[in-house]
């Protein structure tokens, strides 16, 4: 798991709209991935929520993805709860991935995200996590 | 530089007002109607912040011999500086107390804060890590030896309509801001304050701290907007949870294992 990620297949790199700007040092705002798979816990925690789901990778085993997200209390002022996820959930999301290459993100909200099929959260491309 | 700066924490995840409906949320309190009378002198109210800077300004003053060894030796995870998250030492990456002026500098960039006036003090509220502190207003001095303490020691007092704040006593375990910049125990902070209409906050700040910086660092103006629709969130940093975010995201995502 900590080794070095090679991204699937499946999922779909995005490009680099934000070029101009600059990241964190963890993660590469230049890159943008759309990822799908099975929640395995949402951790509404402070001071940082976190997201875990199993993506299949291209050999078709699981890899179990962290996604860092704000606080429970900025969350919570755009309508999250602790139940937006919960385990079980099958969601699309989209991140900017580490620079490591392990399977770690930050989830980026120009774009949006489904659980279950339906969209939950609408992408806005007037701010993103990370900008 | 701005957008360096602008770029560094990650912000707030707000996803538009439709989710508010969908996840059977409560109608957030109507917007104010714009251009009523105000009092100047009275800054109560939360207030949202307009600005990205996340420190003093983009133009850092050089450093003296002090100053720059702290500097050297802070290894950041936002900013030009940055390195991976389980790589840094950020205080903030172990809950430890943010401080002043740097809790005042993520309200101004991130999250709201609120200010309430008292008789004899005005109390400001920030939403990171619930801190407050206070303000005395009361005509008192600023201690003349002070203990050194995450906060400081403010005083405010008036000026026409400006809320004039000086602060001494700072711990020098505090980085000044995100990016490793110092702050000395023998700094002095000076805020001023000025509601410029009902809805508008400016505030432009000065950094003389002769230990770390050979010249003051006066501040860009900072805007914050009145903001009755928010409330202060409950942001502490939990030792526990966070401990488990970096384990979990923090460590992982930096390619480190312990």
């Amino acid at each position: 798991m900590r080794t070095r990620f090679a991204v699937a297949a499946a999922l779909i790199l995005l490009g680099a709209p934000l070029g101009a700007h600059h990241g964190t040092g963890t993660y590469d705002s230049t890159k943008s991935v759309t990822l799908s798979g099975v929640v395995t816990e949402f951790a509404f925690s402070n001071p940082h929520a976190a997201l875990y789901f199993d993506v299949k990778d291209a050999s078709g085993k699981l890899v179990n993805w962290a996604i860092e997200m704000n606080s429970p209390g900025v969350l919570r002022r755009a309508g999250w709860t602790k139940a937006t996820f919960k385990a079980g959930d099958q969601i699309t999301i989209t991140v900017r991935p580490a620079k490591a290459g392990t399977p770690v993100g930050l989830i980026n909200r120009a774009q949006p995200v489904l659980v279950n099929g339906k969209q939950v959260l609408s992408g806005d491309r007037t701010a993103n996590a990370i900008d | 530089m701005r957008a360096t700066v602008a770029g560094v924490l990650l912000l707030a995840l707000c996803f538009g007002s439709s989710l508010h409906a969908q996840r059977g949320r409560g109608a957030a309190p109507a917007a104010p109607a714009p251009s009523v009378p105000h009092d100047p002198r009275d800054l109560s109210g939360v207030w949202s912040r307009q600005s990205r800077v996340l420190t003093m300004s983009s133009e850092t003053p050089p450093m003296t011999a002090w100053g720059k060894a702290k500097f050297d030796a802070a290894k950041p995870v936002y900013g030009p500086r940055a390195v991976a998250g389980g790589l840094g030492n950020d205080p903030v990456m172990t809950c430890d107390p943010l401080g002043m002026p740097r809790n005042l500098f993520l309200e101004v960039s991130i999250y709201p804060m609120e200010m309430v006036h008292t008789p004899k003090r005005v109390l400001q509220f920030f939403e990171w890590a619930h801190a407050w502190r206070e303000i005395w207003t009361d005509g008192r001095d600023l201690p003349k030896d002070p203990e050194p303490r995450w906060m400081g020691y403010s005083v405010g007092r008036w000026e026409g309509s400006e809320f004039v704040v000086q602060s001494t006593g700072f711990d020098d375990r505090t980085w000044l801001d995100h990016f490793g910049n110092p702050i000395s125990d023998q700094a002095r902070f000076e805020e001023r304050y000025r509601r410029v209409d009902r809805d508008t906050l400016e505030l432009t700040m000065t950094l003389t701290d002769p230990k770390a910086y050979t010249r003051p660092w006066v501040s860009e103006k900072k805007v914050f907007r009145l903001d009755p629709a928010h409330e202060i969130e409950e942001l502490f940093c939990v030792p526990s949870e966070n401990d488990a975010f970096n384990k979990r995201v923090r460590d992982p995502g930096a390619g480190v294992t312990r």
